[in-house]
C-alpha cells in the first residue's frame, strides 16, 4: 500500500480512539455539575463557571489527540 | 486550495532573518493593542469618557475574576498586569481567526496557530512567575521549597518538581496552539465547502473557543503564581 493511504488510515484511527476517554469524563463532569446545581440553586453560577473551566482543560487533551492526527496526515 | 502546513509560511526576509506571516500579524496586533490603550488612558479623569469607561469595566472585571481564583487581593494585584495583558493580546490574536482568509490567502494566519508564538508566551510567563517568586520570597526561601536539607527523599522529589514546571510550559503552549490550529483548519475546510450559511455554527464555536482559550491561559498564569509563592 502507498504511504498516503496508510497515513489517512492511521489519522482516522488515532482520532477515533483518542477522544473516547476525554468525552466520557466530560459527560461525567456535566452530570455531576447538573446534580450539584439542582441541589443548590443559589450556587449555580459558581458551579457553572467551574464546569466550563474543567471542560476547557479536558478539551485540551482531546485537542492534543487531534493535533497528532493532523501531524500524521499533513506532516 | 492552499496546502495546510503546521509551520508558518515565510513571506520575506529582513537582513537574513526570515519573516513569516504570523510574525507580521503578531506585531500588528501588539501595536494595535498598545495604540488603543495608549490613546484611551492618555488623559484619565474622574469623569471618564465612554472609551475609558469601557476599558475600565474590562480591567475591573478581570481583576475581580482573578481575585476569586486566588482568594486574596494582594497576590491578584501583583500578577494582574501580566495576566490581563496576556488575556487581551491572546484574545485579539484568537479573534482574528474568525476571518477565514487563511484558506485562500498566503498572508493571513492567526499568530496563535503558530507553535513559536505560543511557546514563547508560555516560556516567558513561567520565567516571569519564578522571578517574581524569587523577588517576593527571597532566594533562600525560594530554594527551600525545592531542596529540603534535612530530608533526602523530599529533596529528590523537589528536584523532580523542575520537570513539573517543564510540563506546565508544554501544556500551556500546546493547549493554545492545538485549539487554534485545529480551529483554523476546520474553518478553512467549512468555508470552502459552502460559504453562505453553512459555516455559522462553526464560527460561533470558534468565537467561544477564542474567549475560553484566552481566559484559560491567563487564569493558569495566575494560579501558577499563587501556588509558587505559597510556603508549605
Amino acid at each position: 500500500m502507498e504511504i498516503e493511504i496508510i497515513k489517512n488510515i492511521f489519522a482516522g484511527i488515532t482520532i477515533s480512539l483518542g477522544v473516547i476517554f476525554p468525552v466520557i469524563s466530560m459527560g461525567k463532569i456535566g452530570a455531576e455539575a447538573m446534580k450539584g446545581m439542582a441541589r443548590n440553586p443559589e450556587g449555580a453560577s459558581k458551579i457553572q463557571t467551574s464546569m466550563i473551566l474543567s471542560f476547557a482543560f479536558l478539551e485540551a487533551i482531546a485537542i492534543y489527540v487531534l493535533l497528532i492526527a493532523l501531524v500524521i496526515k499533513f506532516g | 486550495m492552499k496546502e495546510i502546513s503546521i509551520s508558518a509560511q515565510k513571506i520575506g526576509e529582513f537582513f537574513g532573518f526570515p519573516i513569516t506571516n504570523t510574525f507580521l500579524l503578531s506585531l500588528f496586533f501588539s501595536f494595535f493593542l498598545f495604540i488603543i490603550f495608549f490613546l484611551t488612558f492618555k488623559r484619565t479623569s474622574l469623569y471618564p469618557s465612554k472609551y475609558q469607561n469601557f476599558f475600565d469595566w474590562i480591567l475591573e472585571t478581570l481583576l475581580k475574576y482573578f481575585e476569586s481564583l486566588v482568594g486574596e487581593k494582594q497576590t491578584a494585584k501583583e500578577i494582574f498586569p501580566i495576566a490581563s495583558t496576556l488575556f487581551l493580546y491572546i484574545l485579539f490574536c484568537n479573534l482574528s481567526e474568525i476571518i477565514p482568509l487563511s484558506a485562500i490567502s498566503h498572508y493571513w494566519r492567526t499568530p496563535s496557530s503558530d507553535l513559536n508564538f505560543t511557546l514563547s508566551l508560555a516560556i516567558f510567563s513561567m520565567i516571569y512567575i519564578h522571578l517574581l517568586a524569587i523577588k517576593k520570597l527571597g532566594p533562600f526561601n525560594y530554594l527551600k521549597k525545592f531542596i529540603k536539607p534535612k530530608n533526602p527523599i523530599l529533596t529528590f522529589a523537589g528536584i523532580l518538581e523542575i520537570f513539573g514546571e517543564m510540563s506546565r510550559i508544554i501544556s500551556l503552549s500546546l493547549r493554545l496552539f492545538g485549539n487554534l490550529f485545529a480551529g483554523s483548519v476546520l474553518l478553512g475546510f467549512v468555508s470552502l465547502i459552502f460559504y453562505f450559511l453553512f459555516p455559522l455554527p462553526f464560527l460561533l464555536l470558534e468565537i467561544l473557543v477564542a474567549f475560553v482559550q484566552a481566559l484559560i491561559f491567563s487564569s493558569l498564569v495566575v494560579i501558577f503564581y499563587s501556588s509558587s509563592i505559597k510556603i508549605h
